[in-house]
């Protein structure tokens, strides 16, 4: 099993995005897929529950309170984590984690809580031992935008590694509602919605 | 676990069922056909199809990385997918294997129905494995009855024509394929050696490993076949003397087989190295073991392995120069020329490569191996034995190994009395010997404690060392001057200066090798036999 970790400090970066979409990749790749909320607002969690029965099947589990079993069986645990961690959760999470996902979006808000979950992470041990791989992922990003160009700065200036870009598209709101990401959308528009993440999901498979 | 070079990838000893697989060239082929062997015992007519297998992976190679290989054979009208996890080179673990017919040559993951290799696979955007290499062979296969001593037994002879295509950096690539399999379906594993053995009366066969898969993933990263480390010999204390050998002689067979390709490719002086050693420990097998061996087989394989390690001396001893010798009194001389010893050394080399390749090309070697592994296999060694040798060979290992290695021990420890004013040649003797302790503690080394084998080995290495280094100049010495003598040389006196550099260089030495020399053997002398 290979667990996965979105999380960012800074509410608003997408990380229920991100998860659920992971999710949703996996499932349609005929993976079996947990995806646990740790997130008092279980988001992901009511995501997994509106899931039709048409999509690939996504397991969600309640880790708000604490973190339960898993299904037999599981390929893939994606954990969406909640804003505002506190320091000892994120120690526990980051250490069940295999890889940790930081999405961050093109807003100078972000940018310093960001910068102070990296700090965070990597006083994490195992993270500073290089044991437990993370990257950054664009998230909500706008073609040629003066914001994108001062994300990618930003980007540089730190020590990370930084994968993906997710555009700021209408549907993905629209999917998610019916419980669906881009990987259960067919057809050509699918494929297309889809090239967005594939960077992302080579990076988690290269590193587990 | 032995360890190869250049591919990080480990080899058993050959299993028992394994197929013998030779290579052979057009006009062999032809020789072949010309004569009966072919048709010989043939059950029906040949059935001829073609056999393509294409290998699959992600464009960043995680299968292969997960050591997992995805590949789908079209054949006979049919394409069956196989994906399996866990190859044969994984000590103990059953490979898990996932085979489905699928439609055509694209790689079908939903047609996985075993979930645990699916898991292995990861997630695979659809559409995205890439051919990585494909073997496409003609194949003309007979199933070949051979009878003896009223035994029926049945092999299949395939004779694969093709090549093991490939893009490496962008640019194709492609290594011929010119082979026979022979394997053995039913009976006796004998018969499959008699075979091969009469059918090299009719034509040339050389010696070759079945690693296809494996020499198309190193062409498409453009690396050469690599060489592979001994592994530890694993003798149990509860086997007989007659079974140990045959574990030693089959582990020194495994090995040589194992580093062929490597010295036929010839890029990397390891091959020839552990090539080498694999005939040194068998030649060393022969010794220990000699008092219960007998016979004019035993006689005429010694001769064998004495002239395959002899073809490659002259490899070994100039890679040696090249690589060790030539390189730190280059590094340390002050402007002086080393061009025309260096240009002469490595045609010099080359030389030897030619020998060590026409060695391994010649029927001698293909039917010393094949008569080894016959040997091997059939005991060959009761045959001539007595009762009494038959006893011997029956007994406990280790009843065997004790008196043994405190008799070479003390031939060793003898050689070496009064070393400190010992002549070159008399601490020759002591390195002979030493060497023979050597090998017999490393066939030994599995029936006692490890931590008291380990240390005892350790310092007999050191001593071994030093003497190889004391042995240096005398090496430097023979070798320059067997390029002196050869060399119509174009810089007579740059060469001649340069040899005499490099004498020098290893005669000064001497110095401070005798002095760990000394040192070493004291301490050997004093190290308790743990035996």
């Amino acid at each position: 099993m290979i667990t996965i970790l979105v999380a960012n400090m800074k509410g608003g970066a997408g990380k229920t995005t991100i998860a659920t979409n992971l999710a949703a990749a996996y499932a349609d790749n005929g993976l079996k897929t947990t995806l646990a909320d740790a997130d008092r607002q279980r988001s992901s969690l009511r995501w997994s529950r509106t899931r039709p029965d048409t999509a690939s099947p996504v397991t969600g589990v309640d880790w708000t309170k604490q973190f339960d079993d898993v299904p037999k069986g599981t390929a893939r645990l994606v954990v969406d984590s909640p804003a505002g961690m506190r320091s000892k959760r994120v120690d526990d999470l980051v250490r069940l984690a295999d890889v940790i996902l930081v999405p961050i979006v093109p807003s100078v808000f972000d940018e310093s809580a960001t910068s102070k979950f990296l700090r965070q992470l990597q006083d994490v041990k195992p993270v500073r031992k290089g044991k437990r791989p993370y990257a950054l992922v664009r998230n909500r990003v706008r073609r040629r935008s003066r914001a994108t160009e001062h994300l990618e700065k930003f980007i540089d200036s730190l020590d990370c590694d930084a994968v993906g870009c997710v555009f700021d598209r209408a549907i993905l709101p629209e999917v998610a509602a019916d419980g669906c990401g881009v990987f259960d959308v067919g057809g050509k528009r699918g494929q297309s919605l889809r090239e967005d993440w594939f960077e992302i999901l080579d990076f988690i498979e290269a590193r587990v | 676990m032995a360890r190869s070079g250049s591919s990080g990838r480990s080899y058993e000893a050959t299993p028992q069922d394994a197929p013998l697989v030779f290579a052979i060239d057009k006009q062999g082929l032809a020789k072949l056909r010309k004569s009966k062997v072919m048709v010989a015992g043939a059950t029906a007519d040949a059935s001829i199809r073609r056999i393509k297998h294409v290998y699959y992976d992600t464009h960043d190679k995680r299968l292969a990385r997960r050591g997992l290989s995805f590949n789908i054979l079209h054949t006979d009208g049919r394409f069956v997918q196989t994906v399996t996890a866990g190859a044969a080179d994984d000590a103990g673990a059953t490979p898990i294997v996932s085979e489905t017919e699928v439609s055509g040559l694209t790689p079908q993951m939903d047609a996985i129905a075993e979930p645990d290799v699916r898991d292995r696979l990861g997630f695979i955007a659809p559409g995205t494995l890439e051919t990585v290499f494909t073997i496409d062979v003609q194949r003309e296969q007979r199933l070949i009855e051979v009878r003896a001593g009223g035994q029926s037994s049945f092999i299949s002879v395939a004779v694969d024509t093709g090549e093991i295509t490939s893009e490496c950096s962008g640019a194709p690539v492609a290594e011929p394929i010119s082979e026979i399999q022979m394997e053995l379906i039913k009976g006796s594993r004998l018969a499959l050696f008699r075979l091969a053995l009469d059918w090299l009366k009719a034509a040339p066969l050389v010696l070759h490993s079945n690693r296809r898969p494996e020499r198309g993933l190193e062409l498409s990263e453009g690396r050469p076949p690599p060489w592979v480390k001994s592994n530890v010999v694993r003798l149990d204390p509860s086997m007989t003397v007659e079974d140990a050998m045959s574990h030693i002689f089959s582990g020194c067979l495994t090995q040589i087989t194992a580093n062929q390709a490597a010295v036929l490719e010839g890029r990397d002086p390891e091959g020839v190295h552990q090539f080498r050693i694999a005939v040194r420990r068998l030649r060393s097998a022969f010794t220990t073991f000699g008092p219960l061996l007998a016979g004019q087989a035993l006689d005429r394989l010694k001769d064998d392995a004495r002239w395959v390690i002899q073809s490659l001396n002259a490899a070994r001893d100039w890679d040696v120069f090249l690589t060790e010798l030539l390189p730190p009194v280059v590094d340390g001389s002050d402007g002086a020329s080393f061009t025309a010893l260096e240009h002469g050394a490595r045609a010099a080399c080359a030389a030897g490569y030619d020998q060590a390749r026409s060695m391994l090309h010649d029927d001698r070697y293909t039917r010393f191996m094949l008569e080894l592994g016959l040997w091997v296999l059939e005991r060959g060694w009761r045959r001539e034995a007595t009762a009494e040798s038959i006893e011997r060979l029956e007994a406990s290992i280790t009843g065997y190994a004790s008196p043994l290695l405190s008799k070479r021990h003390k031939t060793a420890l003898k050689r070496g009395k009064g070393f400190d004013e010992q002549t070159a040649e008399e601490r020759h003797q002591v390195r002979i010997a030493l060497k023979k302790l050597r090998y017999l503690l490393e066939f030994f080394e599995a029936l006692f404690p490890s931590h008291k084998t380990k240390n005892y080995l350790s310092t007999l290495k050191s001593m071994q060392d030093d003497l190889g280094h004391l042995n240096d100049v005398a090496t430097a010495e023979r070798l320059v001057m067997a390029l002196m003598d050869r060399s119509k040389a174009d810089a007579p006196v740059e060469m001649a200066y340069a040899s005499g550099r490099l004498i020098g260089w290893y005669a000064h030495g001497i110095q401070s090798s005798e002095v760990h020399a000394r040192r070493d053997w004291k301490a050997l002398k004093k190290s308790e036999p743990f035996w």
